[in-house]
């Protein structure tokens, strides 16, 4: 598969998250508020809080699929090891972790406001986890890629 | 430092830049980057295919420098 080609499908996943992410946010949760679990006093009264809370968690997610998207410009201008690829894969590392430590805080602060239900806190447990594994990923890469950036200089500069 | 001087070989053998590249079957670009001093490394290839088509030994092109001299 040709380094276009690749982009090309990569930019084509990240739009689709994209899309998936905002109709989550301005579509599924104002739903699920409006007609589908907040239905009695009680969940109306922490569905703000909740939606809110899961919008913030969101922001570092769209502004990872924006330097994927710069990540995949770099690949198909065949510039895949780069030490700006490396450099954005950190800075998703770091979007990645500190999601991860706000929604954990977040589920506490919620659990101990009694607006959380301890499957719901179960469940943000099981994101947290995935988020910090896709930081220790994406920076483990992040360590590769300046790694190879550096050998890719170095080659080009051995005639 | 080192440093390849292909000019004076350049003007021994009344061949251009160009014809060399050509020979030796790199760019200009890479050329430039040899005389200018900034190749991290030259492969045995590549200076046997220098050598070959200027007609020296690589005592001929290649030369120390100290780095504050360079």
């Amino acid at each position: 598969m040709s380094h276009n080609s690749l982009s090309k499908i990569l930019k084509a996943v990240t739009v689709i998250t994209a899309l998936i992410g905002l109709a989550v946010c301005f579509v599924v949760i104002p739903f699920a508020g409006k007609f589908g679990y907040f239905v009695d006093e009680t969940g109306r009264n922490i569905f703000l809080p909740w939606a809110v809370f899961l919008w913030i968690a969101a922001v570092p997610c769209f502004l990872a699929l924006i330097l994927c998207w710069k990540i995949c410009s770099e690949i198909s201008m065949d510039n895949s090891f780069s030490d700006g690829n490396a450099v954005r894969l950190k800075y998703i590392a770091i979007l990645a972790l500190a999601d991860s430590i706000y929604v954990f805080i977040g589920n506490l602060v919620l659990l101990f406001l009694h607006m959380n239900y301890l499957a719901e806190a179960v469940l943000l447990l099981v994101v947290v986890f995935v988020g910090i594994a896709i930081s220790l990923i994406a920076l483990t890469l992040s360590r590769l890629v300046s790694k190879a950036a550096d050998m890719k200089k170095e080659n080009e500069l051995t005639i | 430092m080192i440093v390849i001087n292909i000019d004076v070989m350049l003007a021994k053998r009344k061949m251009s830049v160009t014809e060399l590249s050509e020979r030796v079957g790199i760019t200009m670009a890479n050329i430039s980057i040899l005389k200018n001093g900034k190749a991290k490394a030259v492969k045995m290839d590549t200076l046997d295919k220098i050598c070959r088509a200027l007609d020296c030994q690589p005592g001929d092109i290649l030369e120390w420098r100290p780095d504050n001299l360079s």
